[in-house]
C-alpha cells in the first residue's frame, strides 16, 4: 500500500512539476499583479498586530505596548456592542435580500428587442450610480420632509396623512435598503449584462423552434449561462455581511433614528474622534474581517459541495 | 439570420411578456431620470429652494454661481487634469496586470491555482491598515509622486476574480485544445484568442477600473502633499468639508459663513466632477456583444 | 517568436515601473514649486521614522549655518492657497522668514488621516495649530518639553503670559508635568463663550402689534401668533414655522432650548452648584422642559422636524423666509438676502415659570496646543524664536492671525477693530487674485492663520453694522446668566480619557435620543422611570464622578 501510494502521490507531483513548466507563461502573466500584491497588500501585513497593542506614535507599532484583547473585551463589554452588530446585521440581511434584483433587471434589458432602447435603458439606469451620497441624502431628507417635502404633499393631496418618514426607527432599514436598490441596479446588472454575452443565440432558436415561449427561454437559456457569474457574485458578496457602509448610514443618522441606524462603522468613527485610539478602530476592524471571512470560507464550502464550482 | 416573426403573430405569452418587459424598463428610466435631472437643475436654482422639499422640475432662483466658482477656480482645472491622467494611465494599468492575471487563474491546468486564489482573496479582507503601507510606501520612495494614486489603485483582486470567473464559463478547453494542436502557445493563445473573445468583460473591468480612479481620493490625500497633484475629488471633498467641520467648530463665525457659501456651489462643482465619467459607459456599450466565437466548435 | 515578443513586453512592463518608481522622487522635486520641494529633499532626511536620531548629514537644521524648519500647519477649508506656497498672502509668515533669516517649508495638514501619516513616520519640525489635547497627551514621546526653553528663547511670550495670563503654567502643563505647546487664539472672546442665542422676527411681531417676549409664557402667544397668522405674505397662513431648531446642526440643539429652564445643558449633562457636580438629566425640572417642549410641538408651535431636519434644510427654512423664531449664531449666518436677514433681532433668554435661566459660557477661548515642538526639530531654539516673532507685540499677533494692518482689521484709538473693506482696498494692497473674495472668511482664511494665531488677549472690536457687532447684540443678553463656576481647563490625562470613553460610550446618545423623542413624542411615567434606571446602564454615575475630578483636578 505504501509504496504504491508514495508511487502514484510521486507521479502526481511529477506531474505538476511537468504542467507547470509547460505553463510558464501563465506564472508569467500572473507575475505583475502578484508583485502588486505582495508590496501594497503583504509587506504591510505585520499592522494587523495594531489591534493588539496598545499603539502609540511615539513608540512604532512594534514598540508599543502589548495590549492582548483589551480592545476587543472594550468592544464586547460595551453597552452599544450588541445593538450596533444587530443594526448592522439587520442593513446587510435586508440588503442582500435584494441580490437578485440586478440579476433580474439584466435579464429584462438583455430580452428587450429593440436594440436602440435597451442602449437608453443601459445607459440612464447606470446613471444614479455616479450621484454622490451626500446628495442622495441630502434628497432624502429634502423630498421627506415633513413640512415641505412634495411625498408628503402628494400623499395629503390624496387625502392622506403625513408621514414623518426620518423620525420614524422603523422606516430606516426600508429607506436605506430601497434607496440603495434604485442607485445601484442599473450599475450592478452591467457585470450580468457581460456575462449574458455568452448565452447563445443559436439555443434560443433552438429553444423556440421546439415551442419554448421567452419567459421558459430566459429561464432555461439566460440564466444557466449567467450562473457561474451569479455564484461568484453570491459568494463575494457573503463576504460582506458585516460590511455596511459608514458615508450613508452616517449621512442618514439622526438623534431619533440612531436605535436603528448606528451602525459598527459609525460606531468605530465617533469612538475614534474621542480619544485618536488608532488600536481600537483596528481591533473592531479585525472582529469584522474575522467574521466576514469565516462568513465567506463556510458560503464558499457550501457552493462548492453543491454545485463543483466556488471561489477556491 | 433567422428572421423575427411580426409582434402580432407571436404567442400571446410572449407579448404580454414583452409589454411587461417594456414596462419595467420604462419606470425604471424614470425613476433614474428625475434624480438626476434634480441634481443638474439644482447646481443652478437657490439653495432654499433645493433643500426645501418642493418638486422641481425648472430651475428655482435661477444663478450661475456655482458654475462661475467652478471656471474661476484654477485649482479644479489643475484637479481635472490630474484626475484624467490617474484614470488614463491607472485603467491601462489595470487592465495590463488583471486581465492575464485573470486568465491564467481560470486555467484548469495550472498547479496551484486554488494556493494562489486563496493568497489574494485573503488580502481582501485582512489588510495591515493605513500607518504600515504608509510605511511601505515611504520605503519605495513614492511620497508625493503621482505614482503612489497610480499604482495603488490598480490591482483588484474582485476585479480579477470576474475575469477569472468569465474565462472559465465563456473560453472552453475544446478551443485551447484545438489551438495546441497547431502548435500554439499559451501567450500567442492569450493574444490572438483570449482577449478577442473576451471584450465584454475587459469591457466591465475597464469601465470599473476607470471609475474606480475617478471617484477615488484617499491615496492622493496620505501619499500627496503638493495639491498641484491633487486629483479633482480630493480638491472638492476638501472644498466641501461640511460634515468634519460641524464638529470642529472653533470659531462660529467662520464655519457659518463657510457653510452658506458651500450651499451655494455645491451641486454645481458635483456636476463637473461627475460628468465626465458618466459619460464612458455608451462608448463601451459597443463591446457587449455577442463573443464571436461561439458556437464555432462543433461537434 | 511570439512567446519572446511577449515576454519581453511584460519584462519591459516591469523594468519600466521600476525605474520610473525608483526615479519619481528626483523627478517630481524638480516640477513643483522650488522652494518647497528643495526643502523636503533637504530637510526631508532629518525626519526618519524613528524619533530620536540625530541628522548625520546636517548640522544643527541646514549647512552654512542656514535653518531650515519644517512645519505642518493648519489649512483652513477656506483657505485658497495653494499647498506648495501656504504663506503667499500671509504676510507675517513671510516677513518672519525674512527678518529672521529662516527658510521655512510649510506643510498644510488638512484631514486626520494626513496628520496620522505625519505622527508615524514623517515627523515635521513643529505642528501649528494641528493637534488636539488628547493627540499630545497620547504620544508625549513625540514632543519636546519646553518649559524650560520659554523664558530663555521667547521672552516676548513669556513676558506676555506673566503679565497678563493668570495661572498660564497650570493651563499648559500636561499631566506627565512638562509644557509641550505655546497658547493660541484669543484669550477673551465673549462671542465664542456660548452658541446658539435666540432670534426673533421683529417685522412680524410689529404687524401683530406684539412685543419681544421674555418668558415662555409670552412667548407661546407670540407663537400661536405666528403659527395662525399669515405672516410672511404668501396668502398662506398655514406654512409659517412660528419657532425652529434643528439638532443636526452645531449652533441650534435642544441643549440650548434647555437653558430657559436653568438647566445649562449647552456645557454638558451636569451643572456646577458650589463646587459640587450637581446631575440635571434625570431631575423633576428635565422632564418638566421636555413636556413643555413636547406641547409646544404638538401644538403645531414648534418645528416638529427639530430633532431630524439636516442643517441645509434648517437654512432653507431661514432663508425662506417661513420661520419667525430661530436659535442659531446669527441672522447673517443663515441669510444671505439683507432686507430679510434686517427683520431679525435678538430675543432675550425667555425663562420658564419661576425659573432662572442658566448656561455655561467658555470664558477662556485661548487654545493650548497652538504650537507644538516636535522631537525632529533641530533647532529648539530658532523653533521658540519663530513663535516669539509672531507674538513680539499685539499688532504682531493680530498680523498673523488676520492679515496685514488696515486691511481686515486696524487700530482705532488703540483698540484693534474689524473693517468693513472692498475688493479694490484689497487690490490696491497686493492682493489683487483674491481680491473677489473680499469681505469674506475665504479672504480672513486666505490671509492669515486665523483661529491659529498667537495669543491675543482680547478680540478685536466690531463696529456696528458689522457681523460682530450683530453676534455681540444677542450674547449680552445671556450674559447675566452664566453660570459663576465653569469647568475647569485642566488637562485630562491619557487613561483617565481612555477609560472615561469606553465606559461612558453611548451615553450622550442615550440621553440626545430620549431628549428628541421626547419632544416628539411626549413622556409616559414608564418611559421616564426606563430612562432613568437606563442612565446608569450608559456609566452616568461614572460620567459625574469623572467631571467632580476633572473639577477639582484630582486626576
Amino acid at each position: 500500500m505504501g509504496k504504491t501510494k508514495t508511487g502514484s502521490r510521486g507521479m502526481e507531483v511529477k506531474k505538476k512539476l511537468r504542467l507547470a513548466r509547460q505553463n510558464w507563461a501563465l506564472y508569467l502573466m500572473l507575475l505583475p499583479a502578484a508583485v502588486m500584491i505582495i508590496i501594497f497588500c503583504y509587506a504591510p501585513m505585520y499592522g494587523i498586530q495594531i489591534a493588539f497593542r496598545d499603539f502609540n506614535f511615539a513608540d512604532g507599532i512594534v514598540g508599543s505596548k502589548w495590549a492582548g484583547l483589551k480592545w476587543f473585551r472594550y468592544f464586547f463589554n460595551s453597552a452599544q456592542f450588541w445593538p450596533v452588530v444587530r443594526n448592522t446585521l439587520v442593513i446587510s440581511f435586508y440588503s442582500f435580500l435584494t441580490f437578485p434584483i440586478p440579476i433580474v433587471f439584466a435579464l429584462i434589458l438583455h430580452n428587450i428587442d429593440s436594440m436602440k432602447f435597451k442602449r437608453i435603458t443601459q445607459t440612464i439606469t447606470y446613471l444614479p450610480h455616479f450621484i454622490s451620497v451626500v446628495v442622495v441624502v441630502g434628497m432624502i431628507y429634502a423630498f421627506t420632509s415633513y413640512n415641505s417635502g412634495w411625498i408628503n404633499t402628494m400623499i395629503e393631496a390624496l387625502g392622506g396623512q403625513r408621514v414623518n418618514f426620518m423620525a420614524e426607527p422603523g422606516l430606516y432599514a426600508h429607506i436605506y435598503v430601497w434607496t440603495g436598490v434604485w442607485q445601484e441596479v442599473g450599475w450592478g446588472a452591467i457585470i450580468y449584462m457581460a456575462a449574458l454575452t455568452n448565452s447563445d443565440p443559436e439555443l434560443h432558436e433552438a429553444a423556440m423552434i421546439d415551442g419554448a415561449n421567452k419567459l421558459q427561454r430566459i429561464i432555461h437559456v439566460d440564466f444557466p449561462a449567467i450562473a457561474p457569474t451569479v455564484l461568484i457574485m453570491l459568494v463575494l458578496r457573503c463576504g460582506s455581511i458585516m460590511s455596511v457602509g459608514f458615508d450613508k448610514n452616517f449621512l442618514m443618522q439622526n438623534s431619533l433614528n440612531l436605535s436603528v441606524s448606528e451602525v459598527i462603522s459609525t460606531y468605530t468613527y465617533k469612538m475614534g474622534l474621542q480619544n485618536s485610539k488608532y488600536s481600537f478602530s483596528a481591533a473592531v476592524s479585525l472582529f469584522n474581517n474575522v467574521i466576514n471571512f469565516t462568513f465567506l470560507t463556510v458560503v464558499n464550502s457550501i457552493t462548492r459541495k453543491i454545485s463543483g464550482s466556488a471561489l477556491w | 439570420m433567422h428572421k423575427r416573426k411580426r409582434f402580432r403573430n407571436r404567442p400571446l405569452g410572449d407579448r404580454i411578456l414583452d409589454v411587461f418587459l417594456y414596462a419595467v424598463a420604462i419606470f425604471a428610466i424614470v425613476l433614474s431620470i428625475y434624480p438626476v435631472y434634480f441634481v443638474l437643475i439644482a447646481s443652478v436654482s437657490s439653495p432654499t429652494a433645493v433643500s426645501s422639499g418642493h418638486f422641481l422640475l425648472w430651475p428655482e432662483g435661477f444663478h450661475l454661481t456655482g458654475y462661475q466658482f467652478v471656471l474661476e477656480n484654477r485649482k479644479i482645472l489643475t484637479g481635472y487634469y490630474n484626475t484624467i491622467l490617474y484614470t488614463v494611465a491607472g485603467t491601462a494599468l489595470g487592465l495590463a496586470f488583471c486581465i492575464p492575471a485573470g486568465y491564467a487563474l481560470s486555467r484548469r491546468d495550472l498547479p496551484a491555482r486554488k494556493l494562489i486564489m486563496k493568497l489574494m482573496i485573503f488580502t481582501m479582507y485582512f489588510s495591515g491598515g493605513l500607518i504600515p503601507t504608509y510605511f511601505v510606501v515611504k520605503d519605495l520612495n513614492l511620497i508625493n509622486s503621482r505614482w503612489s494614486v497610480i499604482l495603488m489603485g490598480c490591482v483588484s483582486v474582485y476585479n480579477i476574480i470576474l475575469i477569472r470567473s468569465f474565462c472559465e464559463s465563456s473560453l472552453s478547453e475544446e478551443l485551447l485544445n484545438a489551438t495546441r494542436i497547431d502548435g500554439c502557445g499559451n501567450g500567442r493563445f492569450f493574444f490572438q484568442f483570449v482577449i478577442p473573445l473576451s471584450k465584454a468583460i475587459i469591457a466591465v473591468i475597464a469601465l470599473y477600473v476607470a471609475v474606480g480612479y475617478w471617484n477615488s481620493y484617499y491615496n492622493a490625500m496620505i501619499y500627496l502633499n503638493d495639491d498641484a497633484k491633487y486629483p479633482l475629488q480630493l480638491i472638492l471633498r476638501q472644498m466641501l468639508m461640511t460634515a468634519n467641520n460641524a464638529t470642529d467648530i472653533q470659531d462660529g463665525e467662520l464655519a457659518g459663513e463657510y457653510l452658506k457659501q458651500v450651499q451655494v456651489v455645491k451641486y454645481a462643482v458635483i456636476v463637473v466632477a461627475t460628468a465626465p465619467i458618466m459619460c464612458v459607459y455608451p462608448f463601451l456599450q459597443k463591446y457587449f456583444v455577442q463573443g464571436v466565437m461561439i458556437g464555432s466548435i462543433k461537434g | 517568436m511570439r512567446k519572446k515578443k511577449m515576454v519581453s513586453v511584460l519584462l519591459a512592463l516591469s523594468l519600466m515601473l521600476g525605474v520610473c518608481a525608483c526615479g519619481s522622487q528626483s523627478k517630481d522635486s524638480q516640477e513643483s514649486a522650488p522652494k518647497g520641494e528643495e526643502q523636503k529633499t533637504e530637510s526631508g532626511d532629518s525626519q526618519t521614522s524613528d524619533e530620536n536620531s540625530s541628522d548625520s548629514s546636517e548640522p544643527a537644521g541646514g549647512t552654512d549655518g542656514q535653518v531650515t524648519l519644517r512645519i505642518a500647519v493648519n489649512k483652513h477649508p477656506s483657505d485658497v492657497s495653494d499647498n506648495a506656497d501656504f504663506a503667499k498672502y500671509k504676510l507675517m509668515l513671510r516677513k518672519a522668514e525674512e527678518d529672521l533669516g529662516y527658510k521655512i517649508e510649510w506643510q498644510p495638514a488638512i484631514d486626520q488621516e494626513k496628520v496620522a501619516t505625519m505622527l508615524t513616520g514623517d515627523l515635521p519640525d513643529v505642528f501649528w495649530g494641528v493637534l488636539s489635547d488628547s493627540q499630545i497627551t497620547d504620544n508625549t514621546g513625540l514632543f519636546l518639553p519646553l518649559e524650560d526653553k520659554i523664558e530663555d528663547y521667547a521672552p516676548n511670550v513669556y513676558a506676555l503670559y506673566e503679565e497678563s495670563v493668570p495661572d498660564w503654567k497650570e493651563f499648559l502643563t500636561y499631566p506627565d508635568g512638562h509644557i509641550y505647546s505655546m497658547m493660541g487664539g484669543t484669550l477673551v472672546n465673549p462671542l465664542n463663550a456660548i452658541s446658539g442665542t435666540m432670534w426673533i422676527n421683529q417685522k412680524w411681531l410689529e404687524q401683530l402689534n406684539l412685543d419681544i417676549p421674555e418668558t415662555m409664557e409670552e412667548l407661546e402667544n407670540v407663537l400661536i401668533a405666528f403659527r395662525d397668522n399669515d405672516c410672511d405674505g404668501d396668502g398662506d397662513a398655514s406654512n409659517e414655522i412660528p419657532f425652529d431648531w434643528c439638532h443636526k446642526h452645531w449652533a441650534s440643539r435642544y441643549v440650548e432650548l434647555a437653558h430657559s429652564f436653568g438647566l445649562p445643558l449647552g456645557g454638558g449633562y451636569y451643572d456646577i452648584v458650589d463646587g459640587k457636580i450637581v446631575s440635571i438629566v434625570d431631575s423633576d425640572q428635565y422632564r418638566r422642559f421636555l413636556e413643555e417642549y413636547h406641547r409646544l410641538t404638538a401644538e403645531g408651535l414648534v418645528n416638529i422636524e427639530g430633532a431630524t431636519q439636516t442643517d441645509e434644510q434648517y437654512n432653507s427654512n431661514i432663508s425662506g423666509g417661513k420661520v419667525g423664531v430661530f436659535i442659531g449664531w446669527a441672522p447673517y449666518t443663515y441669510i444671505s438676502d439683507e432686507e430679510l436677514k434686517s427683520q431679525y433681532v435678538p430675543m432675550p433668554l425667555v425663562s420658564a415659570e419661576g425659573t432662572t435661566p442658566r448656561l455655561q459660557a467658555n470664558l477662556n477661548g485661548a487654545s493650548r496646543n497652538c504650537y507644538v515642538i516636535t522631537t525632529a526639530c533641530q533647532n529648539v531654539e530658532a523653533a521658540m524664536k519663530l513663535w516669539d516673532y509672531f507674538s513680539q507685540d499685539e499688532a504682531g499677533s493680530f498680523a498673523t492671525a488676520y492679515g496685514e494692518e488696515g486691511l481686515v482689521w486696524e487700530y482705532v484709538d488703540g483698540e484693534p477693530t474689524n473693517r468693513i473693506y472692498t475688493a479694490e482696498e484689497a487690490t490696491e494692497m497686493g492682493y489683487g487674485e483674491i481680491a473677489s473674495n473680499a469681505g469674506t472668511s475665504t479672504f480672513a482664511a486666505t490671509v492669515g492663520m486665523v483661529n491659529a494665531g498667537p495669543l491675543m488677549l482680547k478680540s478685536r472690536t466690531d463696529p456696528s453694522g458689522t457681523n460682530g457687532a450683530v453676534r455681540w447684540s444677542s450674547v449680552k443678553n445671556y450674559e447675566p446668566y452664566y453660570m459663576e463656576q465653569t469647568m475647569s481647563q485642566s488637562i485630562i490625562p491619557a487613561d483617565a480619557n481612555e477609560e472615561f470613553s469606553f465606559t461612558t460610550d453611548g451615553l450622550s446618545e442615550y440621553i440626545d435620543t430620549f431628549a428628541c423623542d421626547s419632544i416628539l413624542n411626549g413622556i409616559t411615567d414608564e418611559g421616564w422611570n426606563a430612562y432613568v434606571s437606563g442612565l446608569s446602564q450608559y456609566g452616568y454615575e461614572y460620567y459625574l464622578e469623572f467631571q467632580q475630578k476633572h473639577l477639582d483636578n484630582a486626576f
